[in-house]
């Protein structure tokens, strides 16, 4: 360094002559920012505050709000998020709001639907997926067949209260094989060990892929009567021969347990059917309705079988008025072959040709399982009428786009009134100037 | 200080934008740092700053004040009411009877004047919406004129407009004895003439025509114009700027600088407080609507203040007055 130089052999002075190069441009800056930009960069640092906050707020309702599982029950964490482990199908899942004050327990149950049993899950039994599936489907029990041994159960399903189910699984022939037990991803659910967490049976929720139909009473999926009639001699036999092929189906296809469950007893074969959720397909056949199996035929034929789905809902049911604004679209193809899903069913010769089996379904199944269908049906429907845009049309799409914006436009707000709006669009200073008369007079002249 | 700068008027073309809740809570802030303050409700026809006061039913506002005939013994005196506040008197307005706007030109001079003659350190006008002249004339009387709006693209276009009537408004009224320039200016009377002067330039360029003389007068009223700006009811950040847009505008149509004074934010606080019909500034003086209001009163009086409320009173805990800014 040049020592003979004032400025540069001076280091006090050259000091202060880097800090003030450094100083100045940023000075400069601050000096030109209007009160616009101050006030802006307030609102910012004001937001940013807010959000912090609001951070905090929300870790602490997190803690507080229940987790919802995939059986339709909640789980609420409580102090320590972390002692409750979260099965990893329910991650991702929005919480439910509002815990209720003074709860002591860390994971607490709330029970969606009528309650119906409490059981720890400490070591869940494999058996008891089969107990949950059957409680979903209340149907009649089997008078016809009886069962003289009980199945081996297990000290937690000796805690429930008896329904008739419970009561049916009493007389169960002990010899007959355990029903089979999924180990698919789906089904996981129940065999994930949740510490300290109670778990309430599964609630009636329809997922996309498996529906799961409330025991509802029959009148309200069936307006004929002569379907909640007892049937006929002649109307049973014929839903034997139809219930036929799709027993010999399965023969051909699926394990001997399943054999044994068609033969035995038709209420453990729909507890099997639901824990193997792509056989709900074959809860179609069942049925044994006669129209289906017609219309299944016309659609292959025509290979089009969205188009002839309308068809056979008309013939099922009489359809709702919603449904004269259905569209064909390729939503409605993919979920009509689910309804109409036959492949058990032998589509080549007649009805009456194939009849295999000999047994006679008892009434109630039948009429169960006609229920049932109905339910599908009607769920169905209701997806087909809820999917926005693509199945509706008209005059239709009209209201439901308004129904929806009555819908979003009367949600309260919940976290004040700031920040409650999208905020997406943005009105820009040239689309502003662009309605201006002042604007529209200069570009006239 | 001169009666033109102790006289802020508050304005904005739109109705429902929050003119007269700024402007009551303005006056509070002006009294509580200790300022005499008078708050005139100048939306005559559809008095409603009273409610926010908390007065119940004004005793005598400016009907009593044209015809004298309700005025006890203190004459004019009487029309300034206690509002409960320090240093705050309010004048009410014309109630609500049918045809209480369309006053005379004799009676809105005769308000203006008494107006002017207030005896206080600021006189707050809250005048109601729209852009006649009526309007127009009590904002001009202002030395000080704030514009309020919200965000909205309709009531920032039609702030746009109040500006623009208020500046044409205050040329029309420099050069009243020209009555050509008047044709020019006052487009009602002349609409054909909208074409040609929409704007400022268009208006200098006809006036420098016709009176190349009188066009740096033209000159001085449009820099003397420079209306301060406060966006109410903000929810986000691109709000505040929706404010700038109306900047940018109003300088690129009519050249004029307006002064952007501040925000408030949308919130149930405010809402409380006019259901409470108690200024949210002394509900709370630290919520965020009040010190959006301390900001805007800091930016119109060069000062940053800052006030706290401790067992029901409420205090200046800074007040320091700034050496630069607008409002001079």
């Amino acid at each position: 360094m040049d020592t003979t130089n004032p400025i540069l052999g001076n280091p006090l002075l050259l000091a202060a002559i880097l800090l003030l190069l450094a100083i100045l441009p940023r000075a400069l800056r601050q000096n030109k920012k209007t009160a616009l930009d101050k006030a802006v960069e307030r609102f910012e640092r004001e937001e940013m505050k807010a959000a912090a906050e609001g951070k905090t707020n929300e870790d602490k309702d997190r803690q507080k709000k229940p987790i919802p599982l995939k059986d339709g029950s909640l789980a609420y964490l409580k102090e320590n998020p972390s002692a409750a482990q979260i099965p990893e199908e329910n991650k991702g899942i929005p919480p439910f709001p509002v815990q209720e004050e003074g709860e002591k327990e860390r994971v607490k149950v709330v029970k969606p639907g009528v309650p119906i049993s409490h059981f720890e899950t400490a070591e869940p039994p494999p058996k008891k997926k089969v107990k949950l599936i059957k409680q979903e489907f209340s149907i009649a029990p089997d008078k016809n067949k009886t069962r003289s041994k009980k199945i081996p159960s297990d000290p937690v399903e000796k805690e429930q209260p008896k329904s008739p189910t419970n009561e049916q699984e009493s007389t169960w022939n002990e010899d007959l094989p355990v029903p089979p037990i999924s180990n698919t991803e789906e089904d996981s659910w129940i065999e994930a060990e949740i510490p300290g967490l109670t778990i309430e049976p599964p609630a009636e929720e329809p997922s996309e892929d498996i529906p799961v139909f409330n025991a509802s009473p029959k009148e309200e999926y069936l307006p004929e009567p002569e379907k909640s009639q007892e049937p006929s001699p002649e109307k049973q036999s014929a839903e034997v021969k139809n219930m036929a092929p799709k027993t010999e189906e399965k023969k051909g296809s699926k394990s001997e347990k399943q054999e044994i469950i068609m033969t035995d007893s038709p209420q453990l074969e729909m507890e099997i059917q639901e824990s193997e959720p792509k056989e709900v397909e074959i809860k179609a056949p069942v049925v044994s309705h006669k129209n289906i199996a017609e219309i299944e035929t016309v659609s292959e034929e025509a290979g089009t079988p969205s188009s002839k789905a309308s068809e056979t809902e008309g013939e099922i049911t009489a359809a709702p008025p919603e449904q004269e604004n259905l569209k064909t679209t390729p939503e409605t193809a993919k979920l009509k072959p689910f309804l109409l899903d036959l492949r058990y069913l032998d589509q080549e010769g007649s009805e009456t040709e194939n009849l295999i089996s000999q047994e006679v379904l008892p009434a109630d199944m039948v009429d169960a399982t006609i229920t049932r269908l109905n339910a599908l049906q009607a769920d169905l429907e209701n997806q087909l009428v809820s999917t926005p845009g693509n199945v509706v049309s008209g005059d239709a799409l009209v209201n439901e786009n308004m129904r929806k914006k009555r819908t979003r436009d009367s949600l309260p707000d919940l976290e004040g009134t700031i920040n409650t709006s999208s905020g997406k669009k943005e009105v820009s200073l040239e689309e502003l100037d662009s309605f201006l008369f002042t604007a529209s007079q200069k570009k006239n002249k | 200080m001169t009666f033109k700068n102790k006289i802020i008027a508050v304005g904005g073309g739109k109705g429902g934008v929050g003119k007269s809740v700024v402007c009551a809570n303005m006056a509070v802030t002006l009294a509580l740092t200790g300022q005499r303050v008078v708050l005139v409700d100048a939306d005559f026809g559809a008095s409603s700053l009273h409610a926010l006061l908390g007065i119940s039913s004004p005793k005598y506002g400016f009907r009593e004040y044209f015809d004298h005939s309700g005025l006890d013994s203190n004459g004019e005196e009487a029309l300034l009411l206690d509002t409960g506040i320090n240093n705050l008197k309010f004048l009410s307005g014309a109630g609500d009877m049918p045809g209480s706007a369309d006053i005379s030109v004799k009676n809105q001079n005769k308000v203006i004047s008494y107006i002017k003659s207030l005896d206080a350190d600021h006189i707050l006008m809250d005048l109601g919406p729209g852009t006649n002249f009526h309007i127009i004339d009590y904002f001009n009387v202002g030395g000080k004129n704030v514009v309020v709006s919200t965000p909205e693209m309709t009531s920032i276009m039609k702030s746009f407009s109040f500006i623009k009537a208020t500046l044409f408004r205050r040329i029309s009224q420099e050069f009243k004895s020209s009555s050509d320039l008047q044709h020019l200016i006052d487009l009602s009377k002349n609409p054909a003439m909208a074409e040609d002067c929409y704007e400022i330039d268009s208006l200098r360029e006809k006036v420098e025509e016709m009176h190349p003389q009188k066009l740096e007068r033209v000159n001085e009223i449009i820099r003397e114009f420079q209306p301060g700006l406060v966006i109410n009811r903000v929810r986000r950040q691109k709000d505040i700027l929706m404010g700038d847009n109306l900047l940018k505008l109003s300088k690129k149509y009519l050249d004029v600088d307006v002064k952007f004074l501040g925000y408030l934010i949308e919130s149930d606080d405010v809402r409380d407080s006019i259901d409470e019909m108690k200024p949210f500034l002394i509900k709370d003086p630290q919520s965020k609507p009040s010190e959006n209001i301390q900001q805007v009163i800091g930016s119109l009086t060069n000062t940053n203040i800052h006030l706290v409320k401790k067992d029901d009173s409420i205090y200046v805990s800074q007040q320091i007055k700034l050496s630069s800014g607008w409002g001079q």
